[in-house]
């Protein structure tokens, strides 16, 4: 009886200081990956914004036209 | 900061349209060209001294526009692709806060195997690569820019140039400085990676000549030489010990002929058997107990388990207490007992955890998981040190953790006895100095226990009935005691060594744990799953 009694106070501290760490741990992963989402939310705009003028200029090449 | 990042990317974005429409010739303006060579063919009245000019023919994009697209849209798939092992990052960070139902123990053992899991998969490894396919996509960017650029204008390109170079640069000088030295505050996950590379190089190359000199053969040269006169030792000490306790054994055995009768017996080891009554003269029915009930068979003595410490018991006769099942259970319920305190003994350090831990440190069955051990042990007995100063006087209030401790160390040491010979190398007890003034019985006597090294002298000290003792100390080295007479067979249930008092103060359920090594002792079967449970009344 008493090894359950110790084992349910194990439980008990284990499952508060579980908490905290858990909570700890995905904030800080959380966070990471809140910065990469606004990071690549912006960064891509860029690029698409410079692709949509080369991707004009490729098609707007005068291939089209006879030779 | 990212947000600010991000509005700037964008904003140079804009920038960059804008100067590029500028810089390079407006593509309707070929159009233009055509439309007006047609109005001059068509009517040379109406613009007279101009001559129609046909822009130049092109049948493929140029090379510098497929390079730049190129490295464009590689960027921006990065991009994409690191937005998309974020999601799922945070999807997957979302299901380990979600635990599954059943009592606070069973989600804690969810929660636990799930820790294990992030740990033994490379969670952060997805996390980390982020920004690395984030730098990747900025340097793709970068590139194409300078490639494009230097297609339309080279002065500013060479800008570009000039600054992705120095970028590069700078962020080459961080790698560096960073993988040097881990104080350094400009770390990424590239020097992350670098310094553990160089440390593993450099790690094998130290320890390259120590494996080479200690080989599989003599470590088995080794277990040879030592278990196989240990095992006799403590099998002929043990029967030596139990011949001198003559009323002992004759009252443990008629007390047991009932229930012996009921069960299938294993018959025990026929030489101690007839030692033990050859020297007790024990009478016709202790004899008849001893042979079964069956007719007369070829003994089949009880399967020793297999060392590694995965106690498989393939005893058939029933037991009335538990199933197969419950045995399930119990390996599993042990098992998350065995994370549960690893993981709290490494990674927190509040008090009141780490002595919850501790104490139940000295209950489970450790070995049987394949969990490495060593950390855990070790964090044990840097605990037990730090109670006791250096004059062997314990710190006010450390007794209770001192005493787990203690109890923790040795049962590890015991758990380690049953696996092999080089497990007991592996685990060797701390030699603690300690005041007799300071302490009580109970963990003076613990103590004592581990000066004894050698694990004969372990058993009898744990055997030991003295004055002082108290029945939660019987309680547990009982159950010690089981352990080891299930995992050795060879521990025999009575064994008073020095039993000069304090017998009284046995509980009962000590008293169980020792009729049941007793059984053992004898080759009678007892379940496992019985052995498991620690309050047997």
């Amino acid at each position: 009886m008493k090894c359950d009694d110790s084992r349910l106070d194990f439980y008990a501290m284990y499952k508060r200081e579980a908490t905290e760490y858990d909570m700890d741990y995905v904030k800080k992963y959380d966070e990471d990956l809140n910065t990469t989402l606004i990071f690549v939310r912006r960064l891509p705009f860029a690029p698409a914004s410079y692709l949509t003028c080369l991707y004009r200029r490729v098609c707007s090449l005068p291939s089209v036209l006879p030779s | 900061m990212p947000l600010q990042a991000g509005l700037f990317s964008a904003v140079s974005s804009a920038f960059v349209i804008d100067t590029h429409t500028k810089l390079e010739t407006d593509p309707n303006e070929q159009s233009a060209a055509l439309l007006r060579a047609i109005l001059i063919i068509l009517n040379q009245s109406a613009i007279p001294n101009e001559s129609p000019a046909v822009p130049p023919i092109q049948e493929d994009p140029p090379s510098e526009i497929v390079t730049a697209t190129g490295l464009m849209y590689a960027s921006l798939l990065i991009s994409l692709l690191a937005a998309f092992v974020a999601m799922l990052g945070k999807q997957w960070l979302n299901r380990y806060l979600r635990h599954a139902g059943g009592s606070m123990i069973e989600r804690c053992g969810d929660r636990q195997r799930k820790c294990d899991g992030l740990q033994k998969w490379p969670f952060h490894l997805f996390i980390e690569s982020l920004p690395v396919m984030l730098q990747m996509a900025l340097l793709l960017l970068a590139c194409g820019l300078c490639r494009h650029m230097w297609s339309i204008n080279s002065s500013v390109a060479y800008i570009l140039i000039v600054l992705t170079a120095l970028g590069l640069l700078f962020y080459t000088i961080i790698v560096i400085v960073g993988t040097s030295s881990y104080k350094c505050p400009f770390q990424t996950p590239a020097s992350g990676t670098l310094r553990s590379l160089w440390e593993g190089i450099g790690h094998q190359v130290i320890s390259a000549p120590r494996s080479t000199s200690v080989t599989s053969l003599h470590l088995f040269q080794v277990f040879l030489s030592a278990a196989l006169p240990l095992w006799m030792v403590v099998k002929n000490s043990a029967t030596y010990t139990i011949l001198r306790s003559k009323q002992a054994i004759v009252l443990m055995a008629q007390g047991l002929a009932q229930w012996v009768q009921q069960s299938t017996p294993h018959p025990p080891s026929p030489i101690l058997l007839a030692e033990i009554q050859e020297d007790l003269h024990i009478p016709q029915e202790v004899d008849h107990l001893s042979q079964g009930a069956s007719p007369p068979q070829e003994p089949t003595p009880l399967p020793i388990p297999p060392l590694g410490g995965t106690f498989t018991s393939t005893s058939e006769s029933a037991g009335p207490w538990l199933g197969s099942t419950a045995l399930a259970t119990l390996e599993k319920t042990n098992a998350n007992d065995v994370r549960c305190v690893s993981w709290i003994l490494w990674n927190i350090t509040d008090s009141e955890a780490l002595d919850a831990a501790i104490q139940l440190a000295s209950t489970i069955r450790w070995f049987e998981d394949g969990l490495d051990v060593e950390p855990p042990y070790n964090l044990i007995i840097s605990t037990l040190k730090s109670c006791i100063d250096s004059t062997g006087e314990i710190y006010p209030g450390s007794r209770n953790r001192a005493y787990h401790s203690a109890q923790a160390v040795l049962w590890i040491h015991i758990c380690a006895m049953c696996v092999s010979e080089e497990f007991v190398l592996k685990f060797p007890l701390p030699t603690i100095l300690y005041s007799d003034r300071s302490i009580d019985q109970d963990l003076r006597h613990l103590l004592g226990s581990h000066s004894a090294h050698d694990p004969l002298r372990i058993i009898q000290h744990l055997y030991t009935i003295r004055p002082g003792l108290t029945s939660v100390y019987f309680q547990w080295t009982s159950n010690v005691l089981l352990h080891l007479s299930w995992a050795n067979q060879g521990v025999p249930g009575m064994y008073p060594v020095h039993q000069d008092g304090g017998q009284d103060i046995i509980p009962f359920n000590a008293t169980l744990n020792r009729l049941l090594t007793s059984c053992i002792f004898f080759g009678w079967p007892v379940k496992e799953e019985v052995l498991r449970i620690q309050d047997k009344t």
